[in-house]
């Protein structure tokens, strides 16, 4: 364990049942400040490996430690707790309150962290090029935007690891586009980030591509 | 922000928000209907149970032995005593005045009435009388016959009790014994002294009061040359039912316990409050009608809290329905939520706070349907206004609470176990 490690795991594994072996035996380490994209076919467990990774589910076997913590021993409130305080979640459906503007959905994770700051929360979304649609409920944003609030959902916090679930798998090119370019800027500015994805052009992208095959990384390789 | 969530979830959900609370509206009304009336109805029930007759007999204290017969003193071996008149407006001033329902003075003995000189007793009371009471905001009271046997009946007229006519009532089985009807004039002879009295109507009572003949008291006080004087006082009072405290011997009781038992409406004590106001009196409770009185009181109080149950158990099940439904509904919202960070008790924060907004609107409207419930349950039961405590009011909106509490426990309970791991995999 290098005090450089953001993520290590150590014989990661998750089973559903005695025949479902979604995850077997994951040794990932990932750095601060790393951009790591995991890749593989549907139903290789990336979402799964996520969720672990996100402090939402807990793996069966094996150790996690994020930024020096050993998250697996640490109660559901803890983990919220953790989860609040470290890491930001993009998921590819947004997951947006739908009666919230997009102000208050924002809000909203300052409510849960501490305090609120309505400033704070206008520059996020300013900082995402949304500064104009502060008060529109989703239902009135289009996928681009939505998921948009949602990156600065997940950022308002200063969380120093950002956690994405093919977050560009519902957009056209032109809005995976700004998204991208929200993500190099987020990794410019030292966020370390892992991005589930199926777009290739995203996979090029990062620091370090990792693709899962049945539950195992098959390939792990520096991107070109 | 907190409020803003609130109020913006509570209008996406209003239908499911408007049926909770509607359940407790319900239940609410009812149960504020059914304490507004509770904490009335010793008083109104006292009222109705009073119709059933006296429940105190005031008599003069004796040390000799009485000797009785179908409801006439014939005197002890003592000297006969008597109570005063001019105390009777007493009876109204004691701790409890506003339970003495009615009262009526009499005094009686054995005349020879009629050509055949038969014996029969000779009552002289009060009918309905307004009997003047110094220093109270009501001023008079009515006393009489009437106040305490309210089921008599009379064919003809009652007496008046202001003119002194030298009138009379006969008992509808007097009459038949001494062939009388109303218009006849009938000669009473007691010690050598005789009147005449017109007979103005024929009584009906279902009791030993048909043998007797009734006229004005102040007549048989002038014919037994006893004036001011009477024998006997009935008295209704509405009293609450005797309870384990008020069997205690009383001279056992610490100043506390006595103080408590003599500022409860205990038959017991209403009668020894009499009894200190009335010179020279014993005052008895009539033991069976007081306990019938105060078991049917139980009863009743036993099934309106029956009825309060079923109530809050309806009302709770109605709530959780709702709860149950937008919590489904909410299934999602709750899994970003917590993924966003929200702990236990942030999750559970936002839902007391619409828990006890459902309660505290609930238990207000409902408050104020069942303050209107109230009134048509006293117009249609007690024939009068019933007066609401102003406990009412918090323990409504308390239990409102309460209800809203216990309907939302299960679906809260779900709530919380809800993974976002799982609503949150939008495949
Ligand atoms: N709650 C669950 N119970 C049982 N099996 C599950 C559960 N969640 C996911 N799985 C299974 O785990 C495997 C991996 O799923 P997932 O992590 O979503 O894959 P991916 O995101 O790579 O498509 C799939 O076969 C899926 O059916
Ligand atoms: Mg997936």
């Amino acid at each position: 364990m290098d005090k450089n490690d953001m993520i290590v795991t150590t014989n990661l594994s998750k089973s559903y049942d005695d025949k479902t072996h979604v995850l077997k035996d994951l040794n990932i380490v990932i750095r601060k400040g790393e951009w790591v994209n995991i890749m593989g076919p549907s139903g290789s467990g990336k979402t799964t490996l996520l969720n672990i990774l996100s402090c939402l589910d807990r793996p069966t076997n094996g150790s996690i430690i994020i930024n020096g913590t050993e998250v697996t021993k640490l109660s559901q409130n803890e983990m919220a707790k953790f989860r609040r305080e470290n890491i930001g979640l993009v998921f590819q459906q947004y997951h947006l309150i739908p009666y919230l503007t997009a102000l208050e959905n924002v809000m909203l994770a300052q409510h849960f962290h501490s305090m609120v700051d309505e400033e704070e929360a206008k520059k996020a979304l300013e900082l995402v090029g949304l500064g104009h649609r502060l008060e529109h409920i989703p239902a009135h944003l289009s996928g681009g935007e939505q998921q948009r609030v949602s990156i600065a959902r997940a950022l308002i916090n200063q969380p120093s690891l950002i956690l994405a679930d093919e977050p560009t798998g519902n957009l056209d090119r032109t809005n995976g586009k700004i998204i991208l370019d929200l993500f190099k800027k987020l990794h410019k500015n030292g966020h370390t980030i892992v991005i589930v994805t199926h777009d290739p052009e995203i996979g090029m992208m990062g620091d370090r591509l990792i693709k899962l095959m049945d539950g195992r990384t098959v390939d792990e390789r520096e991107s070109a | 922000m907190y409020r803003r969530i609130i109020l913006k979830s509570f209008k996406i959900r209003r239908k499911q928000i408007a049926l909770a609370v509607i359940a407790v509206i319900m239940g609410a009304s009812l149960i504020s209907a059914l304490a507004g009336v509770y904490l009335n109805i010793e008083e109104k029930v006292g009222k109705e149970l009073s119709s059933y007759g006296a429940n105190i007999i005031v008599k003069p204290k004796d040390d000799g032995i009485q000797l009785e017969i179908g409801g006439v003193n014939y005197g002890s071996n003592k000297q006969q005593n008597y109570l005063r008149e001019d105390e009777l407006y007493k009876i109204k001033k004691i701790f409890w005045k506003y339970n003495i329902l009615g009262f009526s003075p009499s005094l009686n003995t054995v005349v020879k009435a009629g050509p055949k000189n038969e014996s029969i007793v000779l009552t002289g009371t009060w009918f309905e009388k307004e009997l003047e009471i110094p220093d109270e905001t009501f001023k008079t009271t009515k006393a009489g016959v009437k106040t305490v046997s309210s089921w008599w009946t009379v064919d003809g007229k009652w007496i008046n009790d202001e003119d002194n006519k030298p009138e009379a009532i006969l008992g509808a089985a007097a009459a038949k014994q001494l062939k009388n009807k109303v218009g006849d004039v009938i000669r009473i002879r007691y010690n050598g002294k005789s009147i005449d009295l017109k007979v103005v109507g024929i009584l009906h009572t279902g009791g030993e009061e048909e043998n007797q003949i009734f006229t004005n008291l102040s007549i048989v006080q002038d014919l037994m040359g006893l004036k001011g004087k009477i024998s006997e006082i009935k008295v209704s009072a509405a009293i609450t039912p005797e309870d384990e405290f008020a069997k205690r011997d009383i001279t056992k009781m610490t100043k506390e316990e006595y103080d408590r038992w003599y500022c409860t409406p205990y038959i017991s004590s209403i009668a020894l409050q009499i009894e200190e106001v009335i010179t020279g009196s014993d005052a008895q409770p009539i033991e069976q009608i007081a306990s019938a009185q105060g078991n049917f009181l139980k009863k009743i109080k036993l099934m309106m809290m029956l009825i309060t149950l079923v109530a809050v158990a309806a009302s709770a099940l109605g709530v959780m329905t709702a709860m149950t439904t937008s919590i489904l509904e909410r299934r999602k919202e709750i899994g970003i939520i917590k993924a966003i960070g929200a702990q236990t008790s942030q999750t559970l924060a936002l839902f007391m706070t619409e828990i006890s907004a459902i309660g505290i609107i609930g238990g207000v409207i409902g408050y104020g349907a069942g303050i209107g419930l109230a009134q048509l349950i006293g117009n249609a039961v007690f024939n009068s206004r019933i007066v609401v405590n102003v406990i009412v009011f918090p323990l409504t909106i308390i239990i409102a609470i309460g209800i809203t509490l216990i309907g939302c426990l299960i679906p809260i309970r779900n709530a919380l176990k809800i993974d976002p791991v799982i609503v949150l995999r939008g495949e």
